[in-house]
């Protein structure tokens, strides 16, 4: 048993010394490399350069800075929500309520919590990382269906009075001031997102709410499938 | 106590069989031991603020998802520091679970009223755990589970999965490595796919449903041996590990299911694995290839002289499709093992100086939403017969069989109630059992009169 008494202190010393190096080689990250925020937290699902793969997330790559810092900020303010939901069903209802109101359920599940232990300096860091790195590429759907979003995306709907997206985000999605980029975005990300602007459970501006309520599935479907494509 | 899960998990074609001397000698079940431990983990949950279906798939334990498999890499540190300062404790690093259920076989007795599997029907309390699991500091992270398993006569408690791990990662030349120091106490628990035994299909099974008597040992070693190694993740594509296992005691009994142990390991035991992942769109893939070589003493209660020698290799392979509303996995492993009875044969415990087993797995998941989830699985366990270790006799005392080929299947359904809650219906079923397609106990016993359905309600809080 000495052997393994010798093996586990040259263990524990091996460990100790990793662990003691970490916070130095952290420090000599240069320039170039991600935040630490982001090579340890957000790329996870992001991606280290912002072009996510899955694609019910988002693409971060080239969006605006203070777009990704307004939607931190967002998922700061919503309640985290409780890991003991069936306490909470059956003794605090009201409170599930409230943590039911205000984000996405897929926000609600994967970033509310996230952005509750970024500090602020680390969600100023992802932020300008992020808007600093190049979009991907777009990835195509059906052909026809890319058109049909081309033709909504272009004109909207005149005579259900919803205006032009491009009028807000640009002629290829690209984003303008206050409306975030959508082009070459993903699809999954964009749809469930266009539904929860209909279903009115995500904060937003009123343009949203009024436009997606005229949508339906085919259309979000369309929309998303063109601006992936960008 | 450790031991009885992991045979219990071989007995659905999962994993294990201890062959030491003793452990031999159990060609069948191991009854009323705990269900396998595979679990969320809640703490890790109040830590990062997210809902178990971040991190696994459907918020069906414990299959992952491609960020639950990076929170597990990066050395569970994602979210809130436990400590904050001023502010005291974030966060409480603590969660408890238990899991109760039913099975029914379908021939519980055999044809002259012998009980084969107890309690029929009978409802069944089987474990009670609290965990620990948290981020230790921001490169470094921990999760520890002490099980109140309810063997009989009566509940006893000992430590279930642990795994401890430190992280960094580097930059060179553009290129991202990840590099992690890893200790746990069941070989491929380290291991972030459901491809493998650790964290493979079925994921539970019922303490009192039948199994076959052969599973290779890199499957048959949780709680009795625990590792220390090292892994590299390049470019969050190629990973390789190295790591070595010595029995769970010294240094490492805070992570032991029990000394002495039923399978005693000598020595440092190699492990390795390597695997290549890649994502496209939402879609995973991933081939590997895992191994282990482990030196065993023919009787554990006594750990010295000459050693059997066991030598696994395998391939493993996973698909993963992570739609918003649809997922699906589909994984597979094979594994052989070698084995020399260089201890046992001389000792005339086995009827052969050599042998091998052969394992196959197969089994696929669709999940709708957060709330159900279906599976089914394939298993084959094969190897070569040996009439002292897999000996069936008839009741005239004739050998049947020296054979441990066990081929079935195991259906599953899940319904996830909320966060906390999930219930499962498990059909567990054989087309051979110990080499045998009929009369398995020579009274004319199937394989099928071995099928068992299994009802479970699991609790996380």
């Amino acid at each position: 048993m000495k052997t393994c008494n010798r093996f586990s202190v040259s263990v524990l010393g091996g460990a100790l010394a990793l662990l003691l190096i970490s916070p130095l080689a952290s420090a000599q990250n240069g320039p170039g490399t991600a935040p630490r925020i982001v090579t340890w937290n957000c790329s996870g699902c992001h991606g280290v350069k912002g072009n996510a793969q899955q694609r019910r997330f988002p693409k971060l790559a080239a969006l605006d800075s203070a777009y990704i810092e307004q939607r931190i900020a967002a998922f700061q303010a919503a309640p985290t929500p409780p890991v003991d939901e069936l306490v909470y069903r059956l003794v605090k209802p009201a409170a599930m309520k409230k943590v039911n109101v205000g984000s996405t359920p897929e926000a609600r599940a994967d970033m509310v919590g996230i952005a509750h232990a970024a500090t602020p300096d680390e969600a100023k860091a992802s932020a300008a990382w992020y808007s600093a790195q190049k979009p991907g590429r777009g990835q195509s759907a059906g052909s026809a269906l890319i058109e049909s979003g081309k033709a909504l995306f272009a004109n909207g709907i005149p005579d259900k009075g919803v205006v032009a997206c491009q009028t807000c985000h640009g002629t290829q999605g690209e984003g303008a001031a206050a409306a975030p980029r959508l082009g070459g975005q993903n699809r999954d990300y964009l749809a469930i997102q266009l539904w929860h602007f209909r279903a009115g459970d995500r904060q937003h501006p009123t343009e949203m709410t009024s436009s997606t309520t005229r949508f339906d599935g085919e259309q979000i479907r369309a929309i998303a499938a063109f601006l992936e494509s960008q | 106590m450790e031991t009885a899960i992991r045979r219990r998990k071989a007995a659905t074609g999962n994993s294990t069989g201890s062959r030491s001397l003793s452990g031999l000698m159990l060609a069948l079940v191991i009854l009323f031991g705990m269900v396998p431990a595979a679990h969320a983990l809640p703490s890790y949950s109040r830590q990062t603020g997210q809902a178990c279906s971040s991190c696994h798939v459907g918020g069906n334990w414990p299959q992952l998802t491609p960020w639950g498999r990076f929170f597990k890499l990066s050395g569970y540190t994602a979210g809130k520091s436990l400590w904050g300062g001023k502010a005291g404790v974030k966060y409480v690093p603590v969660g408890v679970f238990g899991q109760v259920g039913a099975t029914w076989a379908a021939q519980p007795n055999d044809s002259q009223g012998n009980v084969v599997v107890p309690q029929n029907g009978s409802p069944q309390a089987y474990e009670f755990t609290a965990e620990l699991g948290t981020k230790l500091t921001d490169f470094a992270g921990i999760f520890y589970e002490y099980t109140l398993g309810n063997t009989q006569p009566g509940w006893k408690g000992t430590s279930g999965a642990a795994d401890v791990r430190a992280v960094h990662f580097f930059h060179v030349g553009g290129r991202e490595l990840l590099v992690g120091i890893d200790s746990n106490n069941n070989p491929t628990d380290q291991d972030v796919w459901n491809s493998l035994s650790g964290w493979g299909y079925p994921y539970y099974a019922s303490p009192q449903s039948l199994g076959g008597p052969a599973s290779p040992m890199i499957s048959g070693l949780g709680g009795q041996a625990a590792s220390i190694g090292m892994y590299a993740l390049l470019n969050r594509q190629v990973y390789a590990e190295f790591s070595a296992y010595h029995v769970a005691n010294d240094f490492f009994r805070w992570m032991s299911a029990g000394i002495p142990t039923d399978t005693y390991i000598d020595g440092f035991n190699p492990y390795w694995r390597v695997y290549w992942t890649k994502e496209h769109g939402s879609q995973t893939f991933m081939v590997g290839t895992v191994g282990m070589h482990s030196n065993i003493f023919p009787n554990a209660a006594t750990p010295g002289g000459p050693t059997d020698a066991f030598t696994d290799y395998g391939v493993d392979a996973q698909y993963d499709y992570m739609g918003g509303r649809n997922k699906a996995s589909v994984r597979f492993r094979y594994i052989r093992e070698n084995q020399s009875w260089d201890a046992s044969f001389p000792l005339g415990a086995s009827s052969t100086p050599n042998g091998n087993i052969r394992s196959l797995n197969v089994n696929g998941t669709y999940t709708l939403r957060n709330q159900w989830a279906f599976t089914g699985g394939y298993f084959a366990n094969d190897g070569s017969s040996n009439a002292n270790l897999y000996a069936v006799t008839g009741p005239t005392g004739g050998l049947l069989s020296a054979s441990p080929n066990t081929t079935g299947y195991t259906l599953e359904v899940d319904r996830n109630l909320t966060q906390n809650l999930k219930l499962t219906a498990q059909y567990n079923g054989f087309f051979k059992f110990n080499g045998l397609t009929g009369n398995i106990d020579g009274l004319g016993r199937t394989p099928g009169d071995n099928n068992t359905f299994w009802l479970s309600m699991f609790m996380a809080f």
